[in-house]
C-alpha cells in the first residue's frame, strides 16, 4: 500500500476519521463566514444611517 | 478593569489586535492539522482513529472554557452593570454552542469504531449534551424580550445557575462508571498521554482558542455597532416627531 493510500484509508477508519475532519472544517469555516457576514451587515447599517443623518442636518 | 469598560476604548483596542489574534489561529489551526494528521503517531490500540482526539478534545475544552467565560461574564454584567460584560457573553453562546455539537458529533464518530455505539446515555455525554441545552436556552431566552436588557438579565441568571454542570462534565468520568476515558492531560501528577500526542494536541487547542478570541472580538464588535445603529434610529425617530407634530406645551 503507497503512502497517499495509507493516509487517505486512515488504516481502515477512513469513514471515522474524515467526517470528523469535515464537521471541524464545516463548523469553524462555518462560524467565520457567518460571523463576518454579520459585521459588515451591521456596519452597512450603521454607515446608511449616519448618511441619512448627515443629509437631514 | 473599568478602563476596559468603555465601549470606543475596546472598539479601538479589538481593532489593533484583530488582525493577530487571526493570523496566530490560521498559523496554529494550519500547523495544529499538520502535526495531527502527519507528524503525530498512530495510537498501539486505536490506530488511526485516535486522530479524532485532535479535534475532538480541543472542541470539548472549548465547550466548556467558553461557558465558563460566559457565566463569569453574567456575573459581572449582573454585578458592577459592566457595560462590556453582556455583549460578550451573548457574543460567546453561539460559538460556546457550536464547539459543543463539533465535540459530540466527533465525539460521536469516535464512540462507534472505539466503543462500539454512537452514543450511550451515561454521565459525560449527557452532561455534555446538557451543555449544549443550556448554550440553546440562553441564546433563545435573550432573545425573548422585547427590551434587550431584561433578555439579558434573563439570560446572565441562566448562564449562571448552568454553571453547576461544568465541575459534573469534568468529573463525570470520575464519579459515575462511564465508557469515556478519564483525564489523560488536566490531571494531578501530569499528563499520562504521551509527548508525540501531547504537542499536537496543545497546538490544536491552542490553535482553536485564538480563533475563539477572533471571532468574539468580531461579534463584540457587532453588537456595538448594531446598539450604536439602534441609538441612532431612536434618536432620528424622535426628531421626526418633533418636526412632525410639535406638542403644545400645555397638553400634559
Amino acid at each position: 500500500m503507497s503512502g497517499i493510500t495509507a493516509f487517505l484509508t486512515m488504516g481502515g477508519y477512513a469513514q471515522f476519521v474524515w467526517p470528523a475532519y469535515g464537521a471541524a472544517a464545516f463548523v469553524l469555516i462555518g462560524l467565520l463566514l457567518w460571523t463576518l457576514a454579520g459585521y459588515r451587515r451591521r456596519q452597512r447599517e450603521l454607515e446608511a444611517l449616519q448618511r441619512q443623518g448627515e443629509r437631514r442636518r | 478593569m473599568h478602563r476596559f469598560a468603555n465601549p470606543a476604548r475596546f472598539m479601538r483596542l479589538s481593532a489593533a489586535l484583530l488582525p493577530w489574534l487571526g493570523a496566530a489561529a490560521a498559523v496554529l489551526l494550519a500547523l495544529g492539522l499538520y502535526l495531527a494528521l502527519f507528524v503525530a503517531p498512530a495510537d498501539y490500540q486505536q490506530g488511526d482513529a485516535v486522530r479524532i482526539m485532535y479535534v475532538h478534545v480541543p472542541a470539548a475544552w472549548m465547550a466548556s472554557a467558553v461557558y465558563a467565560l460566559m457565566a463569569l461574564a453574567s456575573a459581572v454584567a449582573l454585578i458592577w452593570r459592566h457595560p462590556l460584560a453582556d455583549i460578550a457573553a451573548q457574543s460567546a453562546a453561539p460559538l460556546g454552542a457550536a464547539f459543543t455539537l463539533l465535540c459530540l458529533v466527533t465525539g460521536s464518530l469516535w464512540g462507534e469504531p472505539m466503543w462500539g455505539t454512537w452514543w450511550v446515555w451515561d454521565a459525560r455525554l449527557t452532561s455534555v449534551l446538557v451543555l449544549f441545552f443550556l448554550y440553546v436556552g440562553y441564546v433563545a431566552l435573550v432573545h425573548a424580550f422585547d427590551e434587550p436588557t431584561r433578555g439579558a438579565r434573563a439570560g446572565a441568571i441562566l448562564a449562571l445557575v448552568g454553571i453547576v454542570n461544568l465541575p459534573i462534565i469534568k468529573f463525570s468520568v470520575d464519579w459515575w462508571n462511564t465508557l469515556h476515558q478519564p483525564a489523560s492531560v488536566f490531571r494531578l501528577g501530569g499528563p499520562t498521554i504521551d509527548a508525540s500526542m501531547l504537542w499536537p494536541l496543545l497546538v490544536m487547542a491552542l490553535g482553536f482558542t485564538m480563533f475563539f478570541a477572533t471571532l468574539l472580538f468580531i461579534r463584540m464588535r457587532t453588537l456595538l455597532i448594531a446598539a450604536k445603529a439602534r441609538a441612532l434610529r431612536i434618536s432620528s425617530l424622535e426628531d421626526e416627531a418633533a418636526t412632525a407634530a410639535p406638542r403644545p406645551a400645555a397638553t400634559r
